[in-house]
């Protein structure tokens, strides 16, 4: 490939290699200084737990040394020896010993000195170990810091998506819907709800039409698009036959209020979401931005011949339910219907789902509770309708009897096939329910 | 049988990297008689907004390539930068989120409409692998897409979408030898047709080193850097080793770094570096010819056209022995050294340094090594050579 076929790469960087390697070794460079050029540019932290390790071993070793010191240094005992030698030796002692005492007076002093440095410096390498572990706690404070900013950090920029997910209303919606065919549910949500809910009383307005328009784009998610709401609420149109002023109380994008338009029957909605309110204007439905209850309280008694409120109470506390029974009752005339619809709670998949979706729900409403509060503010007749029926193929199967195999008995197929029906409506009964309550004469 | 390179972005404005690739390629090709051209979208390059529509769609000539540009319509950009940010920290994603990245980065449907409506005795060359472009473009018509991937070894290329474009296209054609065995252990390529094409060079420039000495007044020996100026290029690196090396010796060396970006230069050496900045073409030759060494320190380089315009002007080159593909060009063309550490780089520079016939015998092998291997003539026969084997035609 090269006419300079006497240079060899190669080999040239062998020879570097070996004489690189040979004055590493030599201590030219140490592993250290090769590799503070590497990381000049950066602070280099020394790993404190490893120093103060090496500290304490040096502790260790150090007191080990002071040890047979301070031994030694004990005062002046005459030691005992027994024997004639032992007394040669005693008097030798008494006769010598003020001697050698003055003589090595200030040799003691030097070695007593030097004990007693090495005791003072014993406690200086304690103290300085304090210092150092203290040094080490801080290490970790800021280590654990930082870990927190960056964890500030992705809540910081899950929460900006979130702002600017609802900014982008328009493609939003049909992108919302695309993520939903791909995304697991919860995963949306949690996009769609912001992390912490403000606490009560705090909200801007800013905050507050977030909210507000947050929901719409989350019941364009969950609750289906407009002609599936229709065909599933076209049901109730019939209780309202022959209705000439009908109050839809939720009435959201204003489904049902165009249902009953197509229907001849003149109609308004309240809701206290202005976007939804908007959004029905937009078609031509007459609809207030209003809390029910306040939208109720100022009419004369009588003023609608019907109500509708669907997905409603799950929304309200016990006490705003009654409440919105009660004017119920006060504002519809002689024959009036009051239908509500919600969740059914005695199926208990909707609690995997449907319920707990919704992050403003605030507790189902068993159908039995609706229907005696109907009956208790005094509505003639409160029935209960069904709806919202799983598909069979969404529940557990029976066995089919007749095409069975030889192996199970007629017995066995029935126990199955009951326990499976029992499942079957513990689960997977009927998602929502409404109750139709009726002014007038309580029938017989 | 037409020849469409399909990429992001494209423009005589765009300097380097695969754009640079793809518009030598298109143009040498098109003088080789092939009917080339170029598809992309509006977007004007890498650093705008892969969402504005900055270019009119339509048909353009630019320098004689016909390049087709697509509109493009928003994407959660957001969405693209956050899985993007958990890709760079090399944090696990969830496969959906795989298909989020290339979803959310750009999208241009028009220009899918066109690949899929006009598949016929064409030929896609997809380059570079890891836009969108690529991963959605070659799947509509694998049996008649190439890739042109300058791929690196990065989180990038271990996302599944990227795996199965690789698996599924007609046939690969690489930069350099030691990119093909990157795909190879990465995916599995059994039995695909892969070619070594490379790209060619602008083998006529020549420089001078006395209008370079005279214009910018450097005299003595001086190391040349060329590119952009930035930690992932490494060139914080060369600085701190070149801080070592002239800390320990009497030694009139000087470091001269060329490109955009900037770094710190440390005080004691602020007098021997000097920061050029972006340079014109014939400047940069002229700088290449009067280097006493060239160095490129980067780890991280698909096929570095700098240590080629080094070479072609007779300079040795001095590189990262972690990067296989600059290490792979001087241990075939035996025009430069590589360094592991601070103790090698000043090994292998001393040499260099002060065996001038050493620095000129490897200069010249590396001169010879750029002129047999990435003149324009003999990439396009490379290129002309893989469709021929792939599709029987070119």
């Amino acid at each position: 490939m090269t006419n300079e076929k006497d240079i060899d790469v190669k080999a040239i960087m062998e020879e570097i290699r070996k004489r690189a390697e040979e004055r590493i070794k030599r201590g030219e460079f140490s592993h250290e200084e090769i590799r503070n050029v590497e990381e000049m540019e950066l602070s280099i932290q020394p790993n404190v737990e490893d120093l103060l390790d090496e500290i304490k071993e040096l502790s260790g070793a150090f007191s080990e040394v002071i040890a047979p010191m301070n031994d030694l240094w004990a005062p002046h005992r005459p030691v005992a020896r027994p024997g004639l030698k032992g007394k040669l030796f005693a008097l030798a002692q008494k006769v010598f010993s003020p001697l050698t005492r003055v003589l090595l007076a200030t040799q003691m002093e030097f070695n007593a000195q030097v004990v007693r440095s090495f005791n003072d410096l014993k406690v200086y390498l304690a103290r300085i170990i304090d210092l150092t572990s203290n040094l080490a706690y801080r290490h970790y404070l800021v280590k654990i810091q930082r870990e927190m900013e960056k964890l500030n950090e992705t809540q910081m920029r899950l929460f900006r998506l979130t702002l600017r997910a609802m900014n982008q209303n328009r493609g939003l919606r049909g992108e919302l819907r695309r993520l939903r065919a791909e995304t697991p549910v919860e995963g949306v949500s949690q996009v769609l709800v912001s992390p912490a809910e403000p606490p009560a009383g705090s909200e801007s307005p800013a905050d507050k039409s977030l909210e507000e328009s947050l929901y719409l784009s989350f019941e364009d998610l969950h609750r289906g698009n407009r002609e599936e709401i229709k065909a599933r609420q076209r049901p109730y149109l019939a209780y309202f036959e022959g209705c000439r002023n009908v109050l839809d109380i939720g009435c959201g994008r204003g489904e049902f209020l165009e249902l009953l338009r197509e229907s001849g029957i003149s109609a308004k909605g309240v809701d206290l979401n202005p976007t939804m309110v908007d959004a029905c204007r937009k078609l031509g439905l007459e609809a207030e931005e209003a809390d029910a209850v306040s939208h109720l309280s100022g009419l004369k008694q009588g003023h609608y011949d019907g109500i509708f409120c669907a997905q409603v109470i799950e929304h309200l506390s016990w006490g705003q339910l009654l409440a919105l029974i009660k004017l119920g009752h006060e504002k519809l005339a002689e024959g009036g219907k009051l239908i509500m619809e919600t969740i059914n709670p005695q199926s208990l998949s909707v609690f995997c789902g449907a319920f707990y979706l919704d992050p403003t729900h605030v507790k189902p409403v068993h159908p039995l509770t609706l229907q005696f509060a109907c009956k208790a503010v005094g509505f003639a007749s409160a029935d209960i309708r069904y709806a919202s029926f799983y598909p069979d193929e969404m529940k557990l199967a029976e066995v089919d009897f007749f095409r069975r195999t030889g192996d199970i008995s007629d017995k066995l197929v029935n126990v199955l096939n009951n326990n499976v029906i029992q499942l079957n409506e513990l689960l997977y009964g009927p998602q929502d329910y409404a109750v139709i309550a009726v002014k007038g004469e309580a029938r017989a | 049988m037409k020849w469409s390179f399909v990429i992001p972005w494209y423009g005589t404005h765009i300097p380097g990297g695969a754009e640079a690739e793809c518009r030598g390629a298109v143009t040498h090709l098109r003088r080789a008689g092939i009917d080339a051209e170029v598809l992309t979208t509006t977007i004007r390059d890498f650093m705008s907004d892969w969402s504005e529509n900055a270019y009119e769609p339509g048909t353009y000539d630019e320098e004689g390539v016909p390049v087709r540009r697509f509109a493009v319509q928003p994407t959660y950009f957001d969405i693209f930068g956050y899985i993007n940010d958990r890709l760079l920290r090399k944090l696990k994603i969830r496969p959906e989120e795989e298909s989020y990245f290339f979803r959310e980065m750009l999208r241009s449907d028009d220009l899918l409409k066109f690949i899929r409506d006009n598949a016929e005795d064409r030929l896609f060359i997809f380059i570079p692998y890891l836009f969108s472009t690529t991963v959605y473009g070659a799947a509509i018509h694998p049996e008649r897409s190439l890739l042109l991937p300058c791929l690196h070894d990065e989180p990038y290329a271990r996302l599944t979408p990227v795996r199965e474009t690789f698996e599924s296209c007609a046939g690969i054609l690489y930069n350099v030898a030691e990119e093909m065995d990157l795909a190879n252990r990465l995916f599995r390529l059994n039995g695909k047709p892969q070619h070594v094409v490379g790209i060619g060079l602008d083998t006529s420039l020549t420089g001078d080193a006395g209008r370079f000495r005279e214009a910018t007044r450097i005299d003595g020996p001086f190391i040349l850097y060329a590119g952009r100026q930035d930690r992932g290029k490494n060139t914080p690196l060369l600085v701190r080793y070149f801080q070592r090396f002239v800390q320990s010796r009497e030694s009139d060396l000087r470091l001269v770094l060329m490109g955009s970006g900037g770094v710190d230069i440390p005080d004691s050496i602020r007098d021997r570096v000097h920061s050029l900045g972006f340079v014109p073409i014939q400047d940069k030759i002229d700088a290449y010819k009067a280097a006493t060494v060239f160095c490129q320190p980067s780890v991280n380089e698909s096929f570095s056209l700098v240590i080629m315009e080094a070479w072609l002007q007779e300079t040795p080159v001095l590189v990262h022995a972690d990067c296989p593909v600059t290490r792979g060009h001087c241990e075939r063309g035996n025009g430069g050294l590589y360094f592991a550490n601070y103790p090698e780089f000043e090994e292998a520079l001393s040499l260099l340094l002060k065996d001038g016939g050493l620095r000129e015998k490897m200069g010249r092998a590396g001169r010879d090594y750029v002129l047999a291997n990435y003149r324009w003539d003999t990439i396009v026969e490379r290129y002309k050579e893989a469709a021929r084997g792939i599709f029987g035609e070119v």
